[in-house]
Parts: C-alpha cells; structure tokens; sequence
C-alpha cells in the first residue's frame, strides 16, 4: 500500500495537471495560482542544485579540505591544495554580475559579460571541427555505387538525392551571392521544397510521440489519481 | 579617456576569456603537462564557477518584479504571493533536504575513511609508495581504528530500527539488513584474526559499509523534510512539468490543422510528408499500403537527414565567424555604451 | 574521429574561412549597398513592431533557452534593434528569460537600446522578467504572460527545445504578429505551423546584418558566405573524388579527411618523404 505522502502528492499533481489543462479553455485564476507556484518552486529549486551538486562537492569541499580523511596511522587520504583558494578569483569576477543593480559601478557589467562570450567564442572554435568535419566526411558518398561489378540503383539513388539535397539546402542559405539565371534559381528553390518536406517528414515524427505524452497524462489522472483520491478517501 | 580604457579593459577580458580554449586546441598541451585532464577539469569548472555565481540574480529579479506587486498591493498580488511562497518554500525544504542528507553522510564518516584505507594500503604497497609506515603496522591501525568503532555503530544502526518503527514505516527492511551488518561485524572481526589478505578485508568493510549506507539512507528517506520535498518535487514540480509537455498532444493537432490547409505549393510538401511519415507509424497505414513504413524510413532517412545536416552545417560555420568576431570584439555594441 | 587538437589541415581551414573577414568588412565600408537577398521574415520585424505601436499593446522578444554562445550575440543585435524600436514608439518590450546570466546581458542591451534612442526614462527593468531555468515552467509562465498582457507581436529568437510549440501556440491563441527564428532545425516546423513568418537557423544569423546594414555585420555575412562556399566546394571534390574512386578504386586519390586530419607529425614526414 502506498504510504499517505505519496498518494497526497498524487493527489496534488493530478490537480495540477488539470489546472494546466484548464488553460486550454481560457487563460484562469485556477491555472495562473498552479503557474505562479511552478515558477516559485523551480526558482527555489535550481539555486539549490547548483550549490549541491557544484559548488558545495567541487569547489567548497575541496578547498575547505573536507574531502581529506585523516587515517589511522597518522597519514592522509590526499594533500588538501591551497591551489582551490583560487578559486576566490572566479568566484568575485562572478559577483560582478550583481553591478547590474549598482548604477556607480553598472559597467563592471560588462566586464564579465565580455569574459563569459569570450569564453563561449574559445569553446565554439573548439567544438567546430570534431563536430563538423564528421558530418562532411560522412556526406563524401560516390554518385555511382558498384557492387560485385554492377551499378546498384537504388544506392546510387539515395546517394544522389542525398547529395542533391545537401547542396540545394546548402546554396539556398547564400544570402550574399546573387542567383543569376534559371539553372541558380531553380537549385535554391529545389533546396527550398526539400527543405520543406524534411520539417514535414520531421513534424509527423514527432507527432505519436507527443501523443503519448498525452495519453501517459490522461492515463496518470484516470487510474492513479482517481485510485489515490479513493485510497485517501476510503 | 575613461571611456576608452574601459572599452579597451572589456575587450582584453573578451579576448583573455577565450584564450585558453584557443590555446589548448591549437597546442596538445597534454604532450606538455602532466595529468592534463585533472588541470584542464579545474579550470573549466572555474569558468563554470562564473556564471554559477549569477545564480541569485533571477532571485532577485523576482523579489523585484513580484514583490513590488505584493508590497504595494498592484494588480496580480495574490498571484505574486503564491510565488514568493513557493519560492520560499521550496528553497527552505530543498536546504532543509541537503542537511538531512549530508547528515546521513556524516554518520558514515567512520566506515568511508575505513574503506578508504584499506584501499589506500593495498595501493600504497602495489606502488611501493615511500615514506608510510610499513603495511603491518597499517594493518594493525585499521583494526584498532575498526574494532574502536564497533560499539558507535553498533549503536547509531540500532537506532535506526527504532527510528523507522517510531515513524510507522516497514520494519523489515531494516531487520534484515541489521542481521547482514552484524554478520559482517563478526566476518571482519574474524578477518582480522586470521590475518586474511587485504582485498578481502577491503571487500568485507565495503559490503558493510554499503549496508549501513542503506540503513542511514532509511532514516533519511522516511524523514519529514524529505517526504515535503519529495512531494513538492515529484508531486508537483514533475507533475507540472509533465502536464505542460503533455499539453504538446494537443496542440501538435491544433498546429497542424491550422498549416496543412495547403495554401501554397510549399505546405502541400511539408503535408504529404507528413501524412506519409504519419501513416507509416500507424497499423492503419500497413491497410492503405504496406509500403508505408518503408516510405516512412526513407522519408526520415534521406531528405530529412540530409537537409538537417546542411542546415547545421550551415549554423555551425555562422556561429563559427560569430564567434571569431566575439571573441577579437569586433563590432562592440556590448563593450560600448554611455555606462562607460 | 576525435579531433583533440588543431592539425596543420585544419589550421589551413580556419585561416581560409576566417581570414577573409576583415577584407570583406573593409569592402563593405567602402560599399554599403551590398547584396544580400530578401529575407521575408526579417522584413516583417517592422512591421511587427509597428502592429504593436498602432494596437497599443506591448510586445514580447524571447531568447528561449539560449545560453551564453554565438547564437545570443546573433540574437542581441535583433533584440537591440527591437528595443531602440520600442524606445521610438514608447512600445512595452516585455523580455521573459530563461537563465540568469543571460538575463544580465539582455537588460544590459534592452537598457542601451533605450538609452541610444535617449528614452532612458522610458526603460522599465521590471519588464525584463525572470521566469524559470526550468524548460517548463518557463513555457509555463511564457503562455501565462502572453494572454495576460495581450501582446500584439511575439518575437521567438534563439535556442528552443520542446517548449518551442508552447511558446508559439501562446501567441497565436491571444492573435499575436509572430516572427520565429529557431537556430535548431527541429523546431522550425513548429515554428512554421504557428508563426507569422519563420527563419531557417542561418537566416537568424543573417538577421542583424540585415537591419542595421551595418558594415561590420555586412561584411561578416559575406565572410560567412565565403567560408561556406569553401566547405561546399570541399564537399563536391570529396564527392567527386568518391564518385572516382567507385569506378576505379585501384587509383590512388587524395583523401580528404586524412588530409585534414594528419597531425603534424604525419605531414612532416610526408613532406620529408616529397
């Protein structure tokens, strides 16, 4: 038998889910009180989970040297490092953030803005090519497929509408290259439609999926939150 | 003046902050520094340490905006309490619930540092470490420094039994584990007699340790503090979250009724390879044709793959000059501005 | 293939497609009236804003999930556009965000924008509302805000994940102008059922170059261009040189992706071995 806590909290949620739904039929104060206490959990929540899972394990503790044991026989599991005391510098270049309420000192702002893009810039030309060049290599694919000495059709079909395709989405993204002429025209228009039948082809993927997302809800609400309201009741 | 030398500060900042990743995929730094990767993880986190330490400025903005509302009793009030009062409560519950669990893991403080050591030895003699007393005396530590422990543990895991059964909850998981624990004591105690090899103390005080792990983590789970969390996380906050997902259902239908009146050349294409990806996941489909599936498969893996992977290859070099840009400040419409 | 280090290849990659931008920033000075195709949905942004200031109702930009990354830079010169727009026409700009840091930076544009267009007295931080780093109570809220506040024009610019269909439907319920522009590719059929007018993933890139003509942001489209074309052009080599290989596979042709790979120590040796 489940424990009261948990058939409360099924209660709770089934009620919270049919405020999110009641949304469907006009915004209401019903769903705007579930809205409201949403973004005050999830507010009080993340704060939280960073200290927990970053900043108390891999910086605090480690500076602090709370992670050393002391064994037995007078040694030491590991040298606790002064080192982690630098983290104090990233940790006041971070508060700068907070300039952005000190008008006086607003500009420090931007200080740690520019160092956190700089950063993403670092990481963006770093991620580039192992990220990339796979996906060029991969689209490296012969027009024309020969197996046992004969042409393959359909592989060299695919091959060839793969390519197609990749170029034709490919060129239509030049926006600083005129097309001149039928043939350019009618290559980036070709990419255009192709591109079109790939988000077709995506939006009914995902189509069941988020189906049964529904029926998992609906689900959820007929057996166990009915169950939890006559378990709690009875 | 003063202007400039900010601009200049913002820019040098800019460019220092992507140095290093610069550097260290142009340089292999690793055939230069020793345990590179062990560097390398503790200067990402200290990046990451920047913009965790903005974490309360959404805090803030919402004390602001909210509390503004609620102090002086403006449009929406109510609203703005319950959010506070979630936000609050939450935040209460969420350091309340670390406590609790750091506590839990106080209490096996003993046991882990045993557990350590024993490996510690065993690593310490594999590696002919210098200047740690000889592996004899170790021993002879770790089995005072258990044996002296016995009796605190003993007593901290019998409590638990009383803990659970104070709080109505199942007894027998606990019993079971008590007489495992205790079987254990005596396995160890037993170990050390002998003078058994050390991977088998080791694995002896692991398995115990794991066992009185189970039992704090008991007392942990049955807590108030964390029954309130678990109902303000799994009753609602993922019940939340799964309902607004869920809402997807219902306008995924809503979307596509409203696109796929075919109003142009374009929509027919984005419709018909929908409706055949559609059919081709459903057993309706294999009625109309059982080709479907197959159409559905080449559908997914030809155009769409392909022109997925032109369109990312196509953001990536964008992001790419982005980047390159950001990084050298070119055009500095952040670094520029009358609060300099 | 795990690429860990920049090899020679690469190197010459990099220096290829990112070279060339500060000539075609320099060309762009010089010629401001550079082409750069009709993009639909960037057109529409002013009309958008314009909805907003006739109905006299606010408008919204939302920067989605968007981290910290080139995408925000690409989003802020849009959004500081949007701003020194609504500083113009006294339009209420409401900014919902997603991540604290990104927040800071975002009032930091929003109030420059004002400030540009000296309405600074008009700028109201308290318009730039912190909802949730959770992707669903962001949504959440989003939906909530749209129909409270009756926005006219929704602004959808940046990174988006599930939430994008929400964010979307919410602004279509209330008959909101929209514009999306989703860097992720599998949101844009989301974006294309619900929004007014959509960007493909690039074109969000393209945008800011596209408003301000500015010749920094113009130049770095056609160095954009340029790179591409270098990567296209690779693309059809190495095509052709597998097409080649297919019918004589005894021939022995360059391989590109060993090419780009081989570390420094592989082409000195081949170069020795030349």
């Amino acid at each position: 038998m489940l424990s009261t806590w948990l058939l409360l909290g099924t209660v709770l949620g089934g009620i919270a889910t049919i405020a999110i739904y009641s949304f469907l039929y006009k915004e209401n104060i019903f769903y705007r009180f579930f809205e409201h206490l949403y973004i005050g959990i999830a507010a009080g929540f993340f704060p939280v989970l960073a200290f927990k899972n970053f900043l108390w394990p891999k910086i605090l503790k480690p500076m602090f040297g709370y992670d050393v044991y002391n064994f037995p026989d007078g040694t030491v599991s590991h040298e606790p490092s002064s080192l982690y005391f630098l983290y104090i510098i990233p940790a006041l270049f971070g508060l700068l953030y907070y300039t952005l309420y000190i008008k006086r000192f607003s500009w420090m702002l931007k200080l740690v803005i520019g160092f956190s893009l700089g950063a993403a810039a670092g990481l963006t030309f770093k991620g580039f090519f192992p990220e990339i060049l796979p996906q060029i290599t991969k689209s490296f694919r012969p027009l024309v497929v020969f197996e046992n000495s004969e042409i393959n059709w359909i592989t060299s079909f695919e091959n060839i509408f793969f390519i197609f395709t990749l170029l034709s989405v490919m060129y239509y993204f030049f926006f600083t290259i005129k097309r001149e002429g039928r043939v350019a025209n009618s290559f980036a228009y070709a990419g255009r439609w192709l591109m079109m039948i790939c988000f077709g082809a995506f939006f009914g993927s995902t189509v069941m999926a988020r189906m049964a997302l529904l029926v998992e809800r609906i689900k959820f609400l007929a057996h166990d939150w009915v169950d939890a309201i006559q378990t709690l009741i009875g | 003046m003063k202007s400039n030398f900010r601009a200049n500060l913002v820019k040098l900042l800019t460019f220092i902050g992507g140095m290093y990743f610069v550097v260290e995929f142009l340089v292999p730094l690793e055939s230069y520094i020793d345990n590179f990767q062990d560097v390398h993880s503790k200067i990402s986190d200290g990046y990451v340490l920047i913009g965790t330490m903005a974490f309360a400025i959404g805090i803030i903005n919402l004390l602001l905006v909210y509390g503004s509302k609620l102090v002086f009793k403006r449009k929406g009030w109510f609203d703005s309490l319950v959010l506070l009062f979630g936000l609050a409560l939450m935040l209460s519950v969420s350091v309340l619930d670390w406590r609790e669990s750091l506590h839990s893991s106080k209490n096996l403080y003993e046991l882990n540092m045993l557990s350590n050591f024993v490996e510690t030895i065993i690593s310490d003699s594999k590696s002919k470490k210098k200047g740690v007393p000889e592996v004899k005396e170790r021993v002879r530590a770790l089995e005072r420094a258990y044996l002296k422990n016995v009796d605190v543990y003993e007593r901290k895991i019998s409590l638990v039994r009383n803990v659970i059964l104070e709080r109505k909850e199942d007894v027998s998981k606990v019993s079971s584990s008590l007489k495992d624990y205790r079987i254990l004591n005596d396995k160890i105690k037993n170990a050390f007699l002998v003078n058994a090899d050390l991977p088998i103390i080791q694995e002896l005080i692991s398995e115990q340790r794991q066992i009185a792990q189970h039992l704090f983590n008991l007392v942990y789970e049955t807590s108030f503090i964390k029954k309130l969390y678990r109902l303000l996380y799994d009753g609602l906050f993922v019940s939340l979250g799964a309902a607004m997902f869920s809402l997807l259902g219902i306008y995924i239908a809503i979307a596509a009724y409203r696109a796929f009146r075919i109003q142009s050349f374009e929509a027919a294409l984005m419709l018909g390879a929908a409706l055949l990806v559609m059919l081709g996941q459903i057993s309706f489909g294999l009625w109309i044709s059982e080709d479907l599936p197959a159409i559905r498969n080449w559908l997914l893996q030809n155009p769409n793959s392909s022109a997925f992977r032109a369109i990312k290859i196509g953001a990536s070099i964008a992001g790419l000059v982005m980047a390159f840009r950001m990084w050298l400040s070119i055009e500095s419409d952040f670094t520029s501005g009358e609060d300099f | 293939m795990g690429i860990e280090n920049a090899t020679p290849g690469i190197l010459v990659l990099f220096f290829l497609m990112l070279g060339p931008l500060f000539y075609y920033i320099e060309k762009a000075k010089k010629n401001k009236n550079l082409y750069v195709r009709k993009i639909a949905g960037i057109d529409a942004i002013d009309e958008a804003i314009g909805r907003s200031a006739e109905m006299g109702r606010p408008m919204s930009f939302s920067t989605g999930l968007t981290s910290i990354s080139p995408t925000l830079y690409a989003v802020l010169g849009v959004l500081m556009y949007v701003s020194k727009k609504a500083a113009i026409y006294r339009n209420k700009l409401l900014v919902p965000q997603n991540n604290p840091e990104v927040m800071a930076i975002v009032e930091n544009v929003v109030r420059d924008g004002y400030r540009a267009e000296g309405r600074i007295s008009a700028y109201n931080p308290q318009n730039i509302r912190y909802l949730s780093q959770d992707q669903f109570a962001f949504a959440s809220g989003y939906q909530g805000m749209m129909h409270r506040e009756n926005v006219a024009s929704a602004f959808l610019f940046g990174y988006f994940a599930a939430e994008s269909l929400i964010l979307a439907e919410a602004g279509k319920q209330v008959g909101a102008m929209q514009i999306g522009a989703s860097v992720s590719p599998e949101q844009v059929p989301f974006f294309i059922c619900t929004c007014d007018y959509t960007l493909i993933s690039e074109e969000l890139f393209a945008s800011s170059a596209y408003l301000s003509r500015d010749h920094i942001q113009l130049g770095s489209l056609i160095a954009q261009d340029k790179a591409k074309l270098i990567i296209f052009v690779l693309l059809i080599i190495g095509i052709l040189i597998a097409t080649v290989k297919s019918f004589y596979p005894e021939i022995s042709l360059p391989n590109i992706e060993r090419l780009v790979t081989a570390t420094y120590s592989e082409v000195y040796e081949y170069l020795r071995g030349i």
